[in-house]
């Protein structure tokens, strides 16, 4: 995130390479900082297994599926966004990344209804109904707060960052022959991808 | 000496890029930011050590001295977390990488100088949360800096805010690690191949892998004790099917990794050190930076050696004892090397040789209890007792600690253009080295004997070793007074050292000291030279 | 400014890999709704990681860029692997609590 605004320091002799770098090794941080909850999830599941399938039906298969979708279909217009600021096309870039933007906003608002109906039932952690389900299912939905959460705050950031890009676009900061600020955004939100891919098949499709 | 010099070069970093502390404070220049750190840290470093003197004071004698049990919990929860996050994770390479990475390389800063500034900022934020516990809330947190659950969810005193302080620390750590490995692979100065890199930059190399790997995941981990403290129930709530055990697999997951993050810039400094005064090549220069990446990668395969009697199973105790075993082969590959170098050289020995060597006994005697510790059947025996801080103190203070001090009596030239004394300079580490031994080799034996760690009590009969220890402490903190003032002396006073006192061969060297803003006064070619040709 | 190198994918290409992403999330979807039994865990992983793979190696350019990138995804991926694996020794040998 921080990265764009080194790029600015080495007007000079500007390096792009070192700024992929960069935002790579930033990535691995992101991906172990999920990794945690990840071995976390598994241990627990390991050690509750029916649990964790009698909890996983609580989670609507369609709801998930429906944001897997518009999560992929987002990654798809960063992706050709940059592809065609390449072909030196701003204004095309800049609608796919609003097109991106929408999708985002989507998926926010499916994650809403999905955690209020959830909230409705009482599995928020701390809640009445909660605190009598059975200990491995508790933690369950302790986990599904918190990773989806989690991966939720990583949207909005990857969303402010998509929104700078869209910005540096529009002032033609960003152009045909200098896109890396881009393909940083484009990077991270890839992240948030894929750590959804597996978030899904762990929450949702547990049978 | 060989150069004598009479005036600091007038185009210096100091001089260069504006005068007034605002122009420190926003300044992007990796030799600025340096040494904010070393100002910094030195604060830190001396409150801390006061902490430590009050906690050996009281167990001067049995029962109460001069504080409650409880203030005691809190003094070495403070104790751990300010010399653990606040001095020795960031100690070496926030201030001498920072200071002398882009120097080594022939660079002119940092890949991102702004984030390295931010570093910074994250530091010192997240220092001033961790020392605000003190005086907001309900008390500094008394958990131990490990901050086990479940008790650090269930104690009254200000874990969150503790362990928030913490998280921000991890991040200023990610930061500067994530600035040096894209330096290091973007920013040699031309023709100095991966093989050419001083051998401190492949300790860096490794520290700053370690750095953005591990860290992330104390970083949930506190988030994840955070969230229990706040919603009431969480994931190491046995009520809830948790398990508290996994906590204490996710803290040493980040927290072993983190004591090479300790170890290994200092292990770069002494390797650096020790051809430059006996006049000879170092011996085995791959076999060292391999053995660099080596013990950062078994690094992270045997935290479960701080478990092993915490109810892990059967198997996994033998496992990990197993693997710490193999972390001892890259650690004597390098003493052995340091060794073989000072075999038959040419020796000098200056200030900075002295602490390398005291490193080099006292790393010693830390890794070497360090396999007792790592035996299954004796660690069974001495867990949890005085001979584990010991131990640590041996490797961390002993092995970092006087680290960082060669570091600084090798460099200080460097960074400020001028000398300190050096006879005070032997004396002081003698007094240091002195007191450092009495202090902490005590605790083995009482270790031995079944002193429990983090006790503020004992028995009648451990009183004549614990009053040695605490004498010793006294004898430390006079050899570290000496040192300080003698180096802040030198910084103000002492006489012009020339651009290169040492007749080191590496890059920082053929600059002038101290060095211009833009760090040479034209853009150096690698060559190699080495006191053999 | 190696970094200009125009041998990107052309636009059919990544419809093609977001078809192919797609096809792959329905798969999964269906192959939960089949008694794998032990083998549920394994397939939902293996179909999730030929995803994030493809997302890796196209979307995120891996393909294109220098290696060391590549090199470094793999070693996190490593050490991320050696901690779950050394964290079931101690799992899979737990004595049950009586």
């Amino acid at each position: 995130m921080n990265m764009n605004q080194t790029i600015s320091d080495h007007a000079v002799h500007r390096d792009d390479e070192a700024s992929k770098i960069g935002m790579w090794l930033f990535l691995f941080t992101e991906l172990l900082l999920f990794g945690g909850l990840f071995l976390v999830y598994t241990i627990y599941r390991n050690l509750n297994p029916d649990a964790f399938a009698n909890a996983s039906q609580e989670l609507s298969v369609a709801f998930g599926t429906i944001n897997t979708v518009v999560l992929i279909t987002s990654s798809l217009t960063v992706a050709l966004s940059i592809s065609t600021i390449k072909d030196n096309k701003p204004k095309m870039a800049k609608n796919l990344l609003w097109l991106t933007l929408i999708l985002a906003a989507v998926f926010m608002v499916n994650k809403y209804f999905e955690w209020s109906a959830k909230i409705h039932h009482g599995l928020f952690p701390g809640m009445e109904h909660f605190m009598q389900l059975p200990p491995g299912e508790a933690l369950f939905f302790f986990l599904y707060f918190f990773m989806t959460g989690l991966h939720a705050l990583h949207i909005v950031a990857g969303s402010i960052f998509i929104g700078v890009v869209i910005a540096q676009l529009n002032k033609g900061k960003i152009k045909y022959d200098d896109y890396i600020l881009q393909e940083n955004a484009g990077l991270y939100w890839h992240l948030v991808d894929v750590i959804w891919i597996y978030l899904f098949p762990l929450f949702y499709l547990i049978h | 000496m060989s150069t004598e010099q009479t005036a600091i070069p007038a185009e210096n970093f100091f001089n260069q890029g504006g005068k007034g502390i605002m122009s420190w404070l926003t300044t992007t220049d990796h030799k600025r930011i340096g040494l904010l750190y070393m100002y910094s840290i030195a604060i830190f470093f001396s409150v801390a050590v006061i902490i430590g003197l009050m906690m050996r004071l009281e167990l001067i004698a049995p029962g109460k001295t001069i504080m409650e049990a409880n203030t005691y919990n809190k003094m070495f929860t403070l104790h751990g977390v300010i010399m653990i996050f606040l001095f020795i994770i960031p100690g070496i390479p926030a201030v001498f990488g920072n200071f002398f990475l882009p120097l080594f390389l022939g660079a002119d800063d940092v890949a991102f100088p702004r984030l390295n500034l931010m570093s910074w900022y994250l530091y010192i934020i997240g220092a001033l949360i961790a020392l605000s516990t003190l005086v907001f809330g309900e008390g500094s947190a008394d958990t131990g800096w490990t901050f086990y659950a479940p008790y650090s969810v269930k104690t009254g005193t200000n874990v969150s805010t503790s362990v928030f302080a913490a998280f921000v620390l991890g991040f200023s750590s990610i930061l500067t690690g994530l600035n040096f490995l894209t330096t290091i692979h973007r920013m040699r100065a031309p023709g100095m191949g991966w093989f050419d890199m001083p051998l401190y930059l492949w300790s860096t190399y490794a520290t700053s892998w370690i750095q953005i790997l591990a860290t992330p995941i104390i970083g949930i981990t506190l988030l994840m004790i955070v969230a229990e403290r706040v919603l009431g129930v969480g994931l190491f709530d046995p009520s809830l099917g948790g398990d508290p055990i996994l906590y204490q697999h996710l803290f040493w997951i980040y927290s072993h990794p983190a004591v090479y993050i300790m170890i290994l810039p200092a292990m770069g400094v002494i390797s650096e050190i020790i051809p430059v005064f006996s006049r000879r090549r170092i011996f085995g220069y791959k076999a060292i930076a391999f053995s660099s990446l080596a013990i950062a990668f078994v690094g992270y395969l045997v935290w479960g050696h701080h478990m092993f009697t915490s109810g892990m199973s059967g198997p996994a105790r033998i496992i990990f004892s197993i693997l710490t075993f193999l972390v001892a082969i890259p650690s004597a590959i390098k003493v052995f090397n340091w060794l073989a170098t000072l075999n038959k050289g040419s020796i000098d020995l200056q200030p900075p040789l002295l602490y390398s060597m005291g490193f080099i006994f006292l790393f010693l005697i830390g890794g070497l209890t360090g396999l007792v510790n790592g035996a299954l059947a004796t660690n069974t025996h001495i867990h949890d007792t005085a001979f584990i801080v010991g131990h640590f103190h041996y490797v961390m203070f002993g092995g970092t600690g006087f680290g960082f001090f060669a570091a600084m009596h090798y460099w200080f030239p460097k960074m400020y253009g001028r000398m300190y004394n050096i006879k005070r300079a032997k004396i002081a580490f003698w007094v240091t080295f002195i007191g450092f031994n009495t202090l902490y080799f005590p605790m083995f034996i009482l270790g031995l004997q079944g002193m429990p760690r983090r006790y503020y009590d004992y028995l009648p009969e451990f009183q004549d070793w614990q009053v040695v220890s605490t004498v010793g402490s006294w004898i430390l903190v006079t050899g570290l007074i000496m040192m300080f003032t003698n180096i802040i002396r030198g910084a103000r006073k002492g006489k012009p050292a020339g651009d290169n006192p040492w007749n080191g061969y590496t890059m920082e060297w053929q600059t002038t000291s101290p060095p211009p803003l833009e760090n040479f006064h034209e853009k150096p070619v690698y060559k190699e030279i080495s006191y053999d040709k | 400014m190696e970094n200009n190198h125009s041998h990107s994918i052309s636009n059919k290409t990544y419809i093609g890999i977001w078809i192919g992403l797609l096809i792959l999330t329905f798969l999964s979807v269906e192959a939960s709704f089949v008694q794998f039994r032990a083998f549920a865990v394994g397939v939902a992983l293996f179909i999730a990681t030929a995803k994030a793979f493809i997302v890796a190696y196209y979307f995120m350019h891996l393909k294109f860029d220098s290696k060391i990138i590549s090199i470094m995804v793999l070693v996190t991926g490593v050490v991320f692997l050696t901690f779950i694996i050394l964290t079931f020794f101690d799992y899979a040998f737990r004595e049950p609590i009586v």
